[in-house]
């Protein structure tokens, strides 16, 4: 039970921002909750690390109904600590990153409270050994990423794109309780292993059981930003933007592959591997084209994050593992890394969000070498640790000559479309005199810049791990990857640096690709079916009300009718008495 | 032992006395739901440790009709769940202290209806207290209501009298063709294999369309809209959180005891599942919000009817569970649309920006009856939700988790409804007033019981466990 107290600062820290929002003087103090409980939650997490043969590992018991258990399961499992590492790593850097970026008082409780939240949901989902846990940090996830996401209330485009996300998250939810309770309801168990080694004992698997995971995949995939369910992501990019660099790049929409990967024993036993392929393939493109058309800053991102998980899925779908393992390593770092210079870049040009409109990187020079390690890094470029990401993908992808097709081509438009980011800024008319920028690129909070040096540093820091661990490199995929990446980013030096990117940018392509492949507009006719079958069944509940008023106004008509029969005239009582009679006297002649 | 009597004669005192003085009508009613909480508190913990209560008292001799009680362990959580509303109604439901004393006489008469039926031991008492927990939220409407709450009263108590109707013939049924004329509700489940098979279908059927008006499902659901957005806000609150709760208790009596109930249970899963699609796409449509609250009702009334009728003992011990956390949240929510009501004089939600701004709690207890309703983890609607689609997962297959999805339709148009009205601040609503101290405790007392029954489900799921649904 030592892994739930790795949520419990968090919690704390969670609970003391949120008694700071009480108080009109007390939000300074917040931003120290939240960095307090992160540092202490990755201290623990480093503790659990050292001592991980003494963590007891068991089923909390929650509730019994009628024979069947509930039961809060966790695991400390090789994926488990993956989750938990990144989690840990990043969660301080955010914190702190933050403490620079958010300079908005009022604001700040409800900020930290929300994100502490967040980063104890996701810790209880990287310990999590059963559904039950699963589910509970799963929800924790979905309503705090809306929160933030949503978090500056007095726009409209974060309130659209909160609700675009909560929309997606909830049909996520609920495919995924469903099941969950399914898959309960026929092998009576929540626990990851226990629901491995029975279903790898059956010989046939029930139809119900396929479907079950089938809704799962589809949850996850919500949560991954996979397509169809991908469209919210980029829209969650109007949330602030260490929200994005923690939530919306590193940690949250890992939680699908993480899923994924824990259930794969299960998922390669059902045939429901070439199903994760396939969508993951389709995501990838989409994520690495739409990326190339975009010129929002965030957006390119949070495009380029698409593709990254939907590399990771092609890996878990070639049931490659270790590959999507080492891509959800160093992706969390490289992806974090490029979010904190967009936001300094933002933050440099008064929350300027279009490519074209704010000034270069290069006017810091910190800033520019960090944002170039990590353009370099997730390119997959060799001394920097994406590359050994991208590399353990490509060769898991040499077992299907399709699929290595597509992985050459995206290293290609990854190296294209993310030194496009890079150099497009550095061509821009200055709007500002130089002396002002310089002085607006210098005056960067100092938490920003040392969160970034740190994150460069680990990005390359985890080459020599690597390197340390002697993994075994497939020489020709490597060359292939670096010759396709090194020409992306060479036809991005030739159009954006040499041509400064006028004729990519007013082509017929560019223009194609940031419409998004029509998804928004499938979403809308979607929304736009939905509301025309409310109509409907509006007019249907109108209708049944009428015959209901009817039925009222029948009886109230019959009773009119009678009453009219009272005339107070004797002679038409008495004949009525005299028909009254005849007519009983005449009943009671045939009755008997 | 306490007579369970008392949970009778308790109000029933009450509303003597406030009958008879003029002054502190509030504080009376307070005081009597009080009291009645701890009652409930302490009757729950006895039937938790020492099994179920059964007391019985001559009443009509000569037709071996007695006035007896039970407590077991359904009418023990719904009337655990019931005391807790009623005490947050009376001191937190009425915001602007309009027509005290009526607000409080027709509480303290429904108090008084509602322990009675919960605790009935047969079918006699039930049909009494029925009709008494019907007539109160009447008046609630007619006199306390808003605008057109004459016409939604009408409707309501023609809807609930016909309801009343099929269930005293139902009753007749039972008393002429069980053996010995007993009326008993507990031990007539071994009796009814002792009546003609038609006989038991015509009993279930009657009883069955009388619990479908009250629950309501559709088709029969169109008085609550109307009642429930009519009704003041203490009205809203008992009539969406308790009164639809008779209709449910009575439908786990029929189907937990007579047999013949699973020969109709499929066609009702399937009209119940449709029932919950059809309300869930009507919420849509809303533009009032107490309106939208409202029909949410009918969405989780509905997948609680699918939960009895999977006819499994975890379905239905959801379905028990799902009231409870229904009950609590529906009162919660309609709580908070008064108060906002109340702040902003207006409950449209295109004209509502920004309430977040003007009313903070208010705001965010509504959120979290968002998150009850769709489901969310360490709340009581989540443990409701697993409970009963585990049932309906073991009865049907895979078909079973259908209405399940009626919640995301519901879901996402409340997500809609809170980032419109509350959060969007651009053009922030005006607040024209404040909320007092009891408010804010009255959310705080109701979320306190939603959390409590979410993050310990055990402390009612054991009482089932081991009593049985009823």
């Amino acid at each position: 039970m030592y892994l739930l107290y790795l949520l419990l600062p968090l919690l704390l820290g969670a609970l003391a921002a949120f008694i700071c929002s009480f108080s009109s003087g007390a939000w300074r103090y917040s931003k120290y909750a939240g960095l307090g409980g992160a540092v202490a939650s990755s201290l623990l997490t480093l503790f659990a690390f050292l001592k991980q043969n003494t963590i007891q590992l068991g089923q909390l018991q929650w509730f019994t109904a009628f024979h069947s258990t509930f039961a809060i399961s966790l695991s400390f499992g090789y994926i488990n600590q993956v989750l938990l590492a990144v989690v840990a790593v990043i969660s301080p850097l955010i914190f702190f990153y933050s403490i620079g970026y958010m300079d908005v008082p009022e604001e700040n409780s409800r900020y930290y409270a929300e994100l502490s939240l967040f980063a104890a949901s996701m810790m209880l989902l990287a310990v999590s050994g059963g559904f039950i846990t699963l589910f509970i940090a799963w929800e924790g996830l979905g309503i705090t990423s809306y929160l933030l996401i949503g978090f500056w209330t007095n726009k409209d485009a974060p309130q659209y794109a909160a609700r675009k996300a909560i929309t997606t998250i909830i049909i996520g939810d609920m495919m995924m309780l469903s099941g969950i309770l399914v898959i309960f309801a026929s092998l009576n168990t929540f626990n990851f292993s226990t629901m491995i080694s029975e279903i790898a004992a059956m010989s046939t698997v029930p139809i119900s059981i396929v479907a079950a995971f089938v809704l799962i995949i589809l949850g996850a995939f919500t949560k991954s930003a996979q397509f169809p369910f991908h469209e919210w992501l980029s829209d969650a990019m109007e949330g602030p933007t260490p929200v994005s660099a923690f939530l919306h790049s590193s940690t949250m929409v890992k939680a699908g592959v993480f899923v994924v990967a824990l259930l794969l024993p299960i998922l390669a036993q059902l045939g429901l591997l070439n199903m994760i392929l396939v969508f993951g393939i389709i995501s990838a493109v989409i994520g690495a084209l739409n990326a190339a058309g975009s010129t929002h800053i965030k957006k390119i991102l949070a495009y380029s994050t698409i593709e990254d998980l939907g590399l990771m899925f092609i890996a878990i779908g070639l049931n490659a593992l270790a590959a999507a393992m080492v891509l959800f390593i160093v992706q969390a770092l490289y992806k974090a890394l490029l979010f904190m210079n967009a936001g300094s870049i933002m933050k440099a040009n008064d929350e300027e969000t279009d490519l074209y409109k704010v000034s270069s990187f290069s006017k810091n020079r910190l800033l520019f070498a960090t944002a170039l390690i990590g353009a370099l890094s997730i390119a997959g470029i060799f001394p920097f640790s994406g590359f050994f990401g991208k590399l353990a993908v490509d060769s898991a992808g040499l077992s299907n000559s399709t699929v290595y097709i597509v992985l050459i081509v995206l290293d290609f438009a990854t190296g294209f479309y993310i030194f496009r980011w890079l150099f497009i800024p550095e061509k821009n008319e200055k709007k500002d005199s130089e002396i002002r920028l310089r002085a607006k690129y210098a005056s960067q909070p100092k938490s920003m810049t040392v969160s970034q040096v740190i994150l460069a540093a680990l990005v390359i820091f985890l080459t020599a791990l690597f390197l340390y661990t002697n993994i075994e490199v497939n020489v020709g995929a490597a060359i292939v990857l670096t010759a396709g990446a090194g020409f992306g980013i060479l036809s991005a030096y030739l159009l954006f640096w040499r041509l400064a990117g006028l004729a990519w940018e007013r082509s017929r392509t560019r223009n194609f690709l940031s419409k998004g492949f029509f998804v928004n507009a499938a979403y809308l006719a979607i929304a736009k079916g939905t509301r025309a079958l409310s109509t409907a069944i509006e007019e249907i509940d109108y209708f049944i009300n009428r015959i209901v008023y009817l039925g009222a106004f029948g009886v109230a008509d019959l009773g009119n009718s009678i009453r009219r029969s009272e005339t107070g005239i004797v002679n038409f009582y008495a004949a009525a008495v005299a028909i009254g009679i005849f007519m009983m006297l005449l009943l009671l002649v045939l009755l008997v | 032992m306490i007579p369970l009597l008392l949970m009778i004669i308790v109000p029933a005192a009450f509303l003597a006395a406030a009958a008879a003085f003029k002054s502190h009508p509030k504080e009376l009613s307070v005081s009597s739901t009080f009291i009645g909480l701890i009652l409930a508190v302490y009757f729950f913990l006895s039937v938790m440790t020492s099994g179920s209560i059964a007391q019985s008292y001559n009443y009509i001799p000569a037709l071996n009709i007695g006035f007896s009680l039970n407590a077991g362990s359904t009418s023990m959580i719904l009337l655990l769940m019931a005391s807790i509303v009623l005490f947050v109604t009376a001191f937190a439901g009425n915001v602007n202290r309009e027509k005290e004393r009526t607000a409080s006489l027709l509480l303290l008469l429904f108090q008084a209806g509602v322990s009675g039926l919960f605790l009935s031991g047969n079918f006699f008492v039930f049909f009494i207290f029925w009709d008494i927990g019907i007539i109160a939220p009447f008046f609630m409407i007619n006199i306390l209501g808003s605008a057109n709450r004459r016409i939604a009263s009408y409707k309501f108590i023609l809807y609930e009298i016909f309801a009343s109707a099929l269930l005293l013939a139902g009753i007749i049924l039972i008393y002429f063709y069980a053996p010995a004329h007993t009326l008993n509700i507990y031990s007539l489940s071994s009796l009814y294999a002792q009546m003609p098979l038609y006989i038991q279908e015509t009993i279930f059927i009657l009883f069955f369309i009388a619990f479908m008006i009250n629950i309501p499902v559709f088709p029969l659901h169109t008085w609550l809209p109307d009642a429930h957005s009519e009704a003041s806000t203490q009205g809203s609150m008992v009539l969406s959180g308790i009164v639809t709760k008779f209709g449910g208790f009575g439908m786990i009596l029929i189907f937990a005891t007579m047999p013949v109930a699973r020969s109709f249970s499929y066609y009702i899963a399937i009209l119940a599942a449709f029932s919950a699609f059809y309300a869930a796409f009507l919420t849509m449509r809303q533009s009032d919000l107490k309106r939208v609250v409202a029909h949410t009702t009918i969405v989780e009334m509905s997948i609680v009817l699918f939960a009895i009728a999977t006819m499994t003992n975890i379905g239905q011990s959801g379905a028990v569970f799902g009231m409870l956390s229904h009950g609590l949240v529906v009162a919660l929510m309609f709580l908070s649309v008064g108060a906002i009501e109340h702040i902003f004089h207006e409950r449209k939600i295109d004209m509502l920006r920004g309430i977040s701004k003007g009313a903070k709690f208010t705001a965010y207890a509504f959120l979290v009856g968002i998150f009850i309703m769709t489901g969310v983890p360490l709340t009581s609607g989540f443990i409701a939700d697993v409970l009963i689609f585990i049932g309906g997962a073991s009865a049907f297959g895979i078909y079973g988790i259908i209405p399940l999805f009626s919640l995301i339709i519901l879901g996402a148009f409340m997500y809609l409804v809170i980032n419109k009205s509350f959060f969007a601040n651009r053009r922030a609503t005006p607040a024209a007033a404040t909320i007092g101290i009891s408010q804010k405790m009255g959310y705080a007392v109701l979320l306190a019981a939603i959390f409590f029954f979410g993050i310990l489900p055990f402390v009612a799921l054991n009482l089932i466990n081991s009593g049985g649904v009823v």
